[in-house]
């Protein structure tokens, strides 16, 4: 079930939503939001639902063993075993096929013959993502940072959360956790209009904008080979500001629908597209993932804070390589991801220079360095990043592509939104009754496009 | 940022206009169902069509559908105006929901014509249809109770009740196409579900066509239909590319005119031996309880589109594989006693006659036929009646 569905909008929503504000406990709360994100996740493929139960079970009375486990070897017991079973979990589903081919190809290249037993392996939707709650709530409660809930509904709400359950934001236990302690006094039109207004924003961003580019450019991609370098550019750009009004248009609806139910989610993007350097973009994009990645993993592998130079760029890199390979098993986002490892421990090295740089070209160049990063992003293989990369930096006469007048259109509303708008956390969402009449257009233009009848999934929900 | 922003009480607070904006919607969307959908539509079909299962006609009853510009559905689906094959249609149907005139002869029929959307003549005015054809060639009234799928036994002795035919023919118009699905089961039924066969006897033919006619209301959305219009309309290659085309091929005949298939047209059964064998055993039992009734069964084997002119394109493709299902149902057809026209050679031959004078036997932006090769195929069948002993 999809945000832009009519089964979502017209059925799930109403239906979830008049419902929980008809209950009144706490308890009773969490268990119709469990109940409800499990039917929502359940239209993917209900089998899968066993699996995320599964793993909160887990997760759950690990945290309850470590309340009740004075002995700091036992509480390490209680973090490792199940974060393990998690990491096993994501591991077999994401990775197991990759790791198998990878391993084949590699014997095939050293002329060792081996046989790959390739598994028809269905990898279950938002896997990617409960599973990093579920691993943070554990490594919280086994730091302190978090008292672990004794309540097995309260847990499994924060889990199967429908709005953030496939493609986050990554939202950790401490981030929600007052809100859901609360969540029996919340007041519901407290957040009325705000929620709305993030939903109605965000569900304009993905379809009006990253829909319409999206229609142009995927025909383009499977062509890369004759495109010219103009069309290059167009498709590389049209990916860019797809990809990013497509996954915050879906925070900004999972930040909306978590009003709407008292929950305050925690901001993914802060208009990326502005940063001035690359530390400053990974700052601001996907901003769950990369603090989630700075906390549960650069850190403890020692940051910053380590007796080399060496160290640090080793740390980084190790960090943007997983972080790029958690995106999927293809050895396409491991590229992007050491690329942006690359950019990282650059700016590391020459940050001094580059801050002396005029602050616009700071902001232009950080752009057109993630502009070329997505390529190797939205590649399916090597072959095609190299020659969409080809086709960009070298003169080619080739086609332009059909649709062109509707792409610069989208292009130029994205890029103005993307570079100079205020973006959702930083407006006040008091609109005037024009705006909210303009707005109102937007979302039901959004609805007749959806009412067309083409679905339409987030990119994120593969990763 | 703020908590609470806004007065949430305003009507112009957008809390309140967008959940009331959905409820209007999804209001306009519920009474527009029930508005008909004619204005539309650009041909008959979707504007008749009833979608509930239980009705004996197919289509909407003593309905009258006119567009003076309807043109082909693979053009649609391929949302390809330049293809489109214009022409004025003018769709009737009779007080039981089938493509008829509705004002019947007075006699009694002499036949029954059933099969798919070729036997109802999707694209063509009850004139131009299979059973007028007939009608004509054999100098009696012969039914035409065409359907999207062809009907079921009970269903079908439902209109010889209702026809008083106690005697006569029986065409089952079969399209190639149809080698690819698994009969249904050989009972009265068919294969229509536990709850639809309940349904169907305790309610009889009159009461569920009654009781479904306002659930059918609720099935099309004009507002989806208008939504989709618009979509196809933004997607003209210029505006946002047409991605609509992806689900069509498009080639160029050997006279140069530009035809349009859809994929599932040149799909044939992976083994057409067993298909053949299991259709012949549906269609031997269908003659044999027809039989029973004093009626007679034709089985007229109608080609693919696909296998007349694929091999009359500027670069023909190869059709051997839909010869050969032809072949394999004619034959086990004959071996099941089951009397069978097949339509393929003689439309093979017409259709490459026909073609430098750029007259055709099927619709060039549709996958059906058109009226010459109901014509052809009426000529064929009134052959075989003249030949029978």
């Amino acid at each position: 079930m999809l945000f832009n569905s009519f089964v979502f909008l017209f059925l799930f929503l109403p239906i979830v939503y008049f419902g929980f504000w008809r209950i009144h406990t706490k308890t009773r709360r969490y268990i119709w939001l469990t109940v409800a994100s499990y039917v929502f996740y359940g239209t993917w493929n209900y089998k899968f639902c066993a699996l995320m139960a599964f793993s909160t079970a887990v997760s759950y009375f690990a945290g309850v063993g470590m309340l009740e486990a004075s002995d700091p070897r036992r509480r390490k017991l209680f973090l490792i075993v199940p974060v393990t079973v998690d990491l096993l979990l994501l591991g077999f589903f994401k990775y197991f096929n990759f790791t198998v081919s990878s391993v084949a190809h590699l014997s095939a290249l050293l002329h060792v013959p081996m046989r790959a037993p390739a598994l028809n392996i269905i990898l279950p939707v938002g896997i990617s993502f409960y599973t990093f709650h579920t691993i943070s709530y554990m490594v919280d409660a086994y730091r302190g940072v978090i008292t672990p809930t004794r309540n097995f509904w309260e847990f499994s709400c924060y889990v199967s959360l429908f709005s953030q359950l496939v493609a986050g934001p990554i939202v950790r236990f401490r981030q929600i956790e007052s809100d859901l302690e609360n969540l029996d006094h919340a007041d519901r039109t407290r957040w009325l209009n705000i929620g709305w207004s993030f939903f109605a924003i965000g569900m304009m961003k993905k379809v009006l904008l990253a829909d319409t580019i999206a229609a142009v450019i995927n025909p383009a991609w499977k062509d890369v080979a004759h495109l010219s370098t103009l069309g290059a550019w167009l498709c590389v750009l049209g990916y860019t500001y797809q990809i990013y009004f497509d996954f915050a248009g879906y925070s900004d609806m999972a930040v909306g629908l978590g009003y709407l139910f008292g929950i305050r989610l925690p901001q993914n993007f802060n208009s990326p597209y502005k940063a001035s350097n690359i530390s400053d973009f990974w700052h601001r994009w996907h901003m769950s993932l990369s603090t989630c990645l700075r906390d549960y993993l650069y850190i403890p592998l020692g940051g910053s804070r380590v007796s080399s130079r060496w160290l640090v760029y080793r740390n980084l890199m190790i960090t943007m390589l997983l972080g790029g390979l958690w995106h999927g098993a293809n050895w396409t986002f491991v590229l992007w991801g050491g690329y942006h490892g690359v950019l990282l421990c650059l700016y590391r090295l020459f940050g001094s220079a580059w801050e002396r740089v005029p602050h616009l070209l700071q902001r232009i160049a950080t752009f057109l360095l993630v502009v070329i990063g997505w390529v190797f992003f939205r590649s399916d293989n090597f072959s095609v990043a190299a020659a969409m990369l080809a086709r960009m930096f070298t003169l080619s006469s080739g086609t332009l592509f059909p649709g062109l007048i509707g792409l610069l259109v989208a292009l130029f509303i994205s890029a103005a939104i993307a570079h100079f708008a205020a973006n959702t956390f930083e407006i006040r969402h008091e609109w005037k009754p024009l705006t909210v009449a303009v707005l109102s257009l937007g979302y039901a233009a959004a609805l007749l496009a959806i009412a067309s009848g083409q679905e339409s999934p987030f990119l994120y929900f593969q990763f | 940022m703020k908590d609470t922003v806004g007065n949430p009480g305003s009507i112009w607070s957008i809390g309140r206009l967008l959940p009331r904006l959905m409820l209007f919607l999804f209001l306009l969307d519920l009474c527009l169902r029930f508005v008909p959908l004619d204005p539309l539509t650009f041909r008959a079909w979707e504007a008749v069509l009833r979608h509930y299962p239980n009705a004996v006609g197919p289509f909407t009853p003593n309905k009258h559908y006119h567009r003076a510009e309807s043109y082909g559905g693979v053009a649609s689906i391929g949302n390809l105006p330049a293809l489109r094959h214009y022409h004025a249609v003018d769709f009737t149907t009779d007080a039981y929901g089938f493509h008829n005139s509705p004002a019947p002869p007075q006699n009694h029929p002499i036949g029954v014509v059933l099969g798919d959307s070729f036997a109802v003549g999707s694209e063509l005015s009850e004139d131009q249809t299979l059973s007028a054809q007939l009608t004509q060639r054999f100098g009696g009234y012969f039914y035409n109770a065409g359907a999207p799928q062809p009907l079921h036994l009970r269903s079908l002795q439902a209109v010889l009740q209702r026809l008083q035919l106690h005697h006569g023919l029986v065409v089952f118009e079969f399209l190639e196409s149809r080698a690819l699905q698994n009969p249904p089961a050989t009972t009265p039924d068919g294969a229509r579900g536990t709850f639809q066969q309940f349904v169907f006897r305790a309610l009889g033919p009159d009461w569920t066509d009654r009781l479904g006619t306002p659930l059918n209301e609720l099935h099309a959305s004009p507002l989806q239909a208008l939504s989709a219009k618009l979509e196809k309309k933004i997607q003209n290659d210029k505006f946002l590319p047409n991605s609509f085309a992806a689900f069509v091929i498009q080639e160029k005949l050997r006279n140069g005119d530009p035809i349009a298939f859809l994929p599932a047209e040149f799909k044939s059964p992976a083994d057409p031996r067993q298909a053949a064998a299991a259709w012949a055993a549906y269609l031997a039992w269908y003659a044999e309880e027809l039989r029973k009734d004093g009626l007679e069964l034709t089985v007229l084997l109608v080609p693919n589109r696909t296998t007349v002119y694929a091999p009359l394109l500027a670069q023909p493709r190869d059709v051997s594989a839909s010869l050969e299902t032809l072949a394999d149902l004619a034959g086990a057809l004959q071996n099941a006693s089951v009397s069978t026209v097949s339509l393929e050679p003689r439309f093979s031959r017409e259709a490459a006659l026909l073609l430098d004078r750029k007259k055709y036997l099927y619709f060039l932006d549709d996958t059906h036929w058109n009226g010459t090769g109901t014509a052809i195929a009426a000529d064929e069948l009134a052959r075989k009646a003249g030949d029978a002993p």
